[in-house]
């Protein structure tokens, strides 16, 4: 999934690049409205995280350009002034959700994978197809972005989501490391070598009964991982 | 409130001049009514004065022609009489049978006798004249005094006018007869004499003149008119330089006595109405400065206020400013450290040092998000922009937020939090307000009642009404302080060797946030520890 991050402040842009990076997003930022919206027609982002005050072309207008051809695409405003938010409540711009600055990161990530599973749930092919599977008693649903153990529910980024299709698509096989992080990760992104098994051990956290003792993520050192049905 | 002011500042000029004008304009009614109640008396009196003075002409008038009347009557000496009078018009003399001997009865009569004779026939014919000469009771003088309306002021010619009336004569010896003739009035002196009664029929035109020329010299006082009018309504005589408006009557208008019953004074004042104009444009003007004087102390006040709200505005508009440039370096710290821990999760140990310095970070980045919301809710309350955003939410999912926002540093400090959670419905609150006012509550525990180590949070919903009841174990607030803890600015101690931090603002801003809410954040006295009590209004 494509995200569009226009946010002035580099430091903040990087931030947020980094964490939605590691959720398992795509992101690209821009500094001010005017490429922010250039960058929008020509990527085609599935998701826009627009700050409000921007040198040029202010988050308002952007939204308002973006929401001329696209009435689909979720935006999300970024701002530090509760004004400016209630001014966003007021417009109608067509936004989805909005960010108050400081943001924490549980905060920003909540907000960006409820709009990432409207906007799973809206796509054509996820009505008409569900996609939902089961490794043991975990059943996961990936348009929702969620897994189930009995009454309870676990939260999951979109990477987590390839992963574990992954697995399980290949199960009771080896899945090689390199492997994983194409699918997971993508060619292109050059990670850190112990990226893959702290977001695996992170994810074992979430969704294994006891993460010392994994039933469904198992490692197999020195190949990678498999999942045993 | 600027408005408000505004209109404050309108009333507080308008309405005492309107009062002043009210009362003003009723006074100068009283004061007018008593003016011309004192011009009406002070009028009567002249014209009463005049009454006299042409009363005393007629009289003068009938004593010197009594005086002069031939003894004895015969028709020789009526005769020479009558020529030599010339305020004399005709004679007539009837003797003690009521027979008439003057005119003396003949075949023909000049034309002026026979019309006197025509017109004075009700008084010869039959001996009229001697039957009211001896049955008359009237005095020939007629004072003023005996009119209804009678003076304090009274001069002396009053009273020596009104002498002969008040000696009772049995039956005077002479009297007046007046009578209508043709289009003028008659006057008759008659005087009972040995042989009859003899009747003097004056002559208008002279009588006229002797009256006229004993009015009054007025010159030429611009501030009245006066007009003598005759029986017939024409005006004899006036005086004075006052010239009568258009339609305008007379001030007052005074009937005569007999023997000029019929005749008429009318006194037309100019001074009533100067007066009066005096008097509307003297309030006027009193009221126009008034309305000046008090605009101008408006003007000035609005003024005043207007640089006063714009001085508070840049200040307002600074400190916005200011906190929201502090938002973004906020922003990066939190985020960083966020981040930084969640990439070391996996990479330290638990009990790694790194881990807690992080934690640190965040916890105090948490504290100056905190501390820059209560400054900005402050600002924007500063401007009144406070406004409440109600949307459903359920009280108990906030303060288990807010809860779980201080759980960290609540552990550090050892203090455990015990809750008694029983509002789990939705109610249309402002979520956002309600996390403030718990925030700041929190706080203060964690800034001032960590000693303590325990603090209680309940809460419960009555009808629309969501109670939310913080208490803490730490040295509470001392009784002095406690009607000041809501004021802007206030601590409880202000030592810097406390080493406890704050604005003063926290309290302040919770409590106008549960008056939005139509609810109220209240210091309930207890034993030890602090006892507040948040009550808010909310919409089911």
């Amino acid at each position: 999934m494509k995200v569009l991050i226009a946010e002035d402040d580099a430091n903040i842009r990087a931030g947020l690049e980094t964490l939605l990076a590691s959720e398992g997003y795509e992101p690209r930022g821009c500094a001010d409205g005017d490429s922010a919206l250039s960058l929008f027609h020509e990527w085609q982002p599935d998701l826009v995280l627009l700050d409000i005050m921007m040198p040029g072309m202010d988050g308002y207008s952007v939204c308002r350009s973006i929401r001329k051809t696209d009435e689909q695409v979720p935006v999300i405003f970024i701002s530090a002034k509760s004004e400016e938010i209630d001014r966003v409540l007021g417009l109608e711009l067509g936004a989805d959700d909005f960010i108050m600055k400081p943001f924490g990161l549980r905060e920003v990530i909540a907000r960006i994978r409820a709009v990432t599973r409207r906007t799973l749930q809206a796509r054509p092919a996820a009505t008409a197809t569900d996609n939902s599977f089961s490794m043991r008693d975990l059943s996961i649903s990936p348009n929702e972005l969620r897994a189930r153990r009995g009454d309870s529910t676990i939260e999951l980024s979109l990477r987590d989501i390839k992963i574990l299709q992954t697995l399980q698509a290949r199960a009771g096989e080896v899945v090689s490391r390199d492997e994983l992080f194409n699918t997971a990760w993508g060619r292109d992104y050059l990670p850190s070598s112990r990226t893959l098994d702290q977001h695996i051990s992170k994810l074992r956290k979430l969704i294994e009964r006891d993460a010392g003792n994994p039933e469904i993520i198992q490692t197999v050192h020195g190949a990678g991982y498999r999942f045993d049905p | 409130m600027h408005h408000k002011f505004k209109l404050a500042l309108l009333a507080l000029t308008l309405i005492p001049v309107l009062l002043a004008g009210i009362f003003g304009y009723q006074m100068l009614l009283g004061m007018q009514a008593r003016n011309q109640q004192q011009l009406d008396e002070l009028i009567s009196f002249r014209l009463a004065a005049i009454e006299t003075g042409l009363n005393q002409t007629l009289d003068d008038t009938a004593q010197r022609l009594l005086a002069a009347l031939p003894a004895p009557i015969s028709e020789a000496a009526l005769q020479d009489f009558a020529r030599s009078r010339p305020e004399l018009s005709q004679l007539l003399w009837l003797d003690t049978d009521g027979q008439r001997r003057y005119p003396p009865p003949a075949a023909n009569y000049r034309n002026d006798v026979t019309d006197f004779l025509k017109r004075s026939e009700p008084l010869w014919l039959g001996g009229e004249l001697l039957r009211i000469a001896n049955t008359s009771k009237e005095s020939p003088v007629l004072a003023p005094a005996q009119r209804s309306r009678s003076y304090d002021t009274r001069g002396a010619s009053f009273e020596d006018a009104a002498a002969p009336a008040a000696t009772p004569a049995p039956s005077p010896a002479y009297g007046w007869y007046t009578w209508f003739w043709g289009n003028s009035m008659r006057h008759l002196l008659w005087q009972r004499v040995d042989n009859g009664v003899v009747g003097l029929e004056l002559n208008a035109e002279r009588l006229k003149a002797d009256l006229i020329a004993a009015l009054p010299d007025a010159g030429d006082a611009d501030d009245r008119l006066v007009r003598l009018y005759d029986s017939r309504g024409d005006v004899l005589y006036e005086w004075g330089g006052y010239t009568i408006p258009e339609g305008r009557s007379p001030t007052l208008s005074y009937s005569l006595a007999a023997p000029l019953a019929s005749w008429r004074l009318d006194w037309y004042s100019g001074a009533q109405a100067q007066t009066a104009l005096a008097q509307n444009l003297l309030l006027s003007g009193f009221l126009l400065m008034l309305l000046l004087a008090l605009g101008g102390i408006s003007a000035f006040l609005l003024r005043e206020h207007q640089r006063e709200r714009r001085l508070s505005e840049q200040r307002v508009n600074f400190v916005n400013q200011v906190s929201h440039e502090l938002k973004t370096p906020l922003t990066n710290v939190r985020l960083y450290a966020e981040l930084s821990a969640d990439q070391l999760e996996a990479e330290l140990e638990s009990d790694h040092p790194v881990r807690k310095f992080l934690k640190i970070i965040n916890e105090e980045s948490l504290r100056l998000t905190r501390l820059i919301n209560n400054v900005l809710n402050y600002a924007r309350d500063q401007r009144e922009q406070l406004q409440l955003q109600p949307r459903p939410a359920v009280p108990d999912d906030i303060i288990r937020g807010v809860l779980d926002s201080f759980r960290p540093a609540f552990e550090r400090q050892g203090i455990i939090v015990s809750t008694d959670l029983q509002a789990s419905r939705e109610l249309r609150i402002d979520p956002d307000a309600t996390e403030q006012i718990l925030v700041n509550l929190l706080s203060n525990i964690e800034k001032y009642a960590a000693n303590g180590k325990s603090a209680v949070i309940s809460s419960r919903i009555d009808g629309d009404t969501l109670t939310i009841v913080v208490e803490d174990a730490g040295p509470g607030i001392p009784k002095a302080a406690a009607g000041h803890v809501f004021d802007d600015f206030y601590r409880v101690t202000d030592r810097i060797d406390e080493g406890v931090s704050g604005t003063g603002i926290g309290l302040s801003i919770a409590r106008q946030l549960a008056r939005l809410h139509s609810g109220d954040l209240r210091l309930l006295p207890s034993a030890s520890g602090a006892r507040f009590e948040l009550s808010l209004r909310g919409a089911s």
